[in-house]
């Protein structure tokens, strides 16, 4: 785990994950000043909701993906790779600890997301109180399966295709699930495509993996005889994804 | 070697997309696809409330470029143009006028150099239907941010309805389905009192159409649309006493509360007026008369 060690160092020394750690918990506490909760004080709790796991999202959308897509590259450049290769390390194996050096980083945000929602926006009621804390843990668990995937893509598309282009593709991809999705089915409702439904009825539908209106609305913790079905659906597009990172990434650039 | 790759790999991708395309069906056939996308979920929350304000200032400054009427026409009181026919009345005072009329920071002086009309012929008419449809597409954002936003639901509407206004006709049934949306969203609140007159002004304005299209609605189908405006001016009260009682409307400015007074004393006129109309629409004379 040389590799792992090594990176999870890097990235440790590089202090950039300060900014998502404050995002995450520190800025909803602040931007809750600048929302409508000020002259309606019912809206404060739903509002520091809304706005740790808005910045969950957009840390590991930004923040993630592009330090995934800067080790991956960088690895296969400067000749790190190649270096492990030598030493009986495999090109999946330096996949494995890389990804799991940025995952080490970006696994805590939902969980202090979810401790955010618990400790500073439960609801008063005792019964909405449980739900509230299995909601937020059933989305911090969403959370990792969703964003696991797209830091090894990012990994591994970087290292053939460089930096910018393993970023845009996994914060593209996470981004079109999350929204771009919704707006392909209004496209589709208003023009029978066969193309547009099948497109996207094929495309990863990331939407269910984000709380913000869930937990707006208090509507309850997911039916936990359905949970295991998102967690099979999210399952399935992270090991396509595993075979797609395996099949692209390369320890060693071939120039 | 390779072969292994290989067939892991293989293993991975046939085992990921027989899950997933299973999950996929099961999901689709519980209707969990169909959703309305809303980023990062800013539509219809606290954030969501506060930009929907925010949108009114943009608004007002391209609905204003729609009723420019050339350089020439600028008013020397304060600085806006009241169109070429200098029909509008300026509402500023002599007094009061300085601070409008010329800005004095910095930036508010590049600000007007940057934006200010030299031309001396009004805008074209294509111009001021760009703009008409960039306040309405505007209109129907806010709208969409916070439904229960009084003023950016009720300019909406207007546009919906007012074809000199409006920029796409819109069929009754479409604007009776948006106060309907609005008085849904609306009564959910619990706390504010403010989405209550909303409420009402969008059970007035079904109201309004029932009138319009009075042979296409019963007399007691508006008796029971009154009856929700009704419901709503009560909600409304209820809630507010609750906010005086506990000290929470203090955190509204004076502005603001001025602002909810007004309304309801709108809402109060529009109601009595409706009700009249119901009574004389009902009234056996009447009818017979048509």
């Amino acid at each position: 785990m040389r590799l792992f060690r090594l990176t999870t160092a890097t990235l440790l020394r590089r202090k950039s994950w300060v900014i998502c750690a404050f995002a995450v918990a520190v800025l909803p506490f602040l931007l809750q000043q600048i929302s409508s909760g000020t002259e309606n004080p019912a809206l404060l709790k739903p509002a520091i909701a809304q706005a740790t796991w808005a910045m969950a999202l957009l840390c590991a959308i930004f923040w993630g993906f592009f330090t995934a897509a800067k080790q991956g590259e960088s690895n296969a450049r400067s000749g790190l790779g190649e270096y492990f290769l030598t030493t009986g390390v495999s090109a999946t194996r330096q996949l494995f600890e890389m990804w799991l050096s940025v995952f080490t980083f970006l696994a805590p945000l939902p969980l202090i997301a979810a401790a955010v929602c618990i400790f500073a926006a439960s609801p008063a009621l005792p019964d909405e109180r449980s739900m509230w804390m299995a909601t937020n843990l059933q989305y911090a668990m969403l959370y990792l399966v969703v964003m696991a995937p797209l830091i090894a893509l990012a990994i591994a598309v970087a290292s053939r295709l460089g930096i910018i282009t393993g970023f845009l593709t996994s914060s593209a991809l996470a981004i079109y699930g999350l929204y771009g999705v919704g707006y392909l089915q209004l496209l589709g409702n208003l023009e029978s495509n066969v193309f547009l439904k099948w497109l996207w009825a094929y495309s990863p539908h990331y939407h269910f993996a984000d709380p913000t209106e869930r937990l707006r609305y208090k509507l309850g913790a997911i039916a936990w005889d359905k949970f295991p079905l998102l967690l099979a659906y999210f399952g399935g597009i992270l090991l396509v994804y595993a075979a797609l990172s395996r099949l692209i990434f390369r320890a060693r650039s071939t120039a | 070697m390779k072969l292994r790759n290989i067939t892991i790999t293989s293993l991975l991708a046939l085992s990921g997309v027989t899950l997933w395309s299973f999950a996929a069906t099961k999901l689709a056939d519980g209707g969990n696809f169909n959703y309305r996308p809303n980023p990062l979920g800013l539509k219809m929350s606290p954030y969501g409330q506060v930009i929907a304000l925010a949108v009114q200032g943009e608004i007002d400054s391209d609905w204003h470029g729609v009723g420019i009427g050339g350089a020439d026409h600028v008013c020397t009181t304060c600085g806006h143009d009241h169109g070429a026919s200098g029909s509008d009345q300026c509402p500023v005072s002599a007094g009061e006028s300085k601070t409008v009329a010329e800005p004095d920071t910095f930036i508010a002086k590049l600000e007007k150099a940057a934006s200010e009309r030299t031309n001396g012929r009004p805008a074209t008419p294509g111009h001021k239907f760009y703009l008409r449809r960039q306040v309405e597409d505007r209109l129907r954002m806010a709208w969409e941010l916070d439904p229960s936003n009084y003023a950016n639901y009720n300019s909406y509407h207007l546009f919906l309805t007012e074809p000199a206004v409006g920029t796409r006709p819109v069929i009754t049934e479409k604007v009776i389905e948006l106060a309907k949306l609005t008085i849904s969203y609306c009564f959910r609140e619990e706390s504010d009192p403010r989405p209550a007159l909303t409420a009402a002004s969008a059970a007035g304005n079904i109201l309004e159409l029932m009138f319009l299209h009075q042979h296409d609605y019963s007399i007691d189908q508006m008796r029971d649309q009154l009856k929700v405006v009704d419901y709503a001016i009560a909600r409304h009260n209820e809630l507010k006493e609750r906010w005086v009682a506990s000290g929470d409307l203090e955190r509204l400015s004076a502005a603001r509360i001025e602002e909810i007074e007004t309304r309801l004393k709108f809402l109060l006129l529009v109601r009595e007026t409706s009700e009249k109309t119901i009574r004389r629409l009902s009234s056996p004379e009447i009818s017979s008369k048509f």
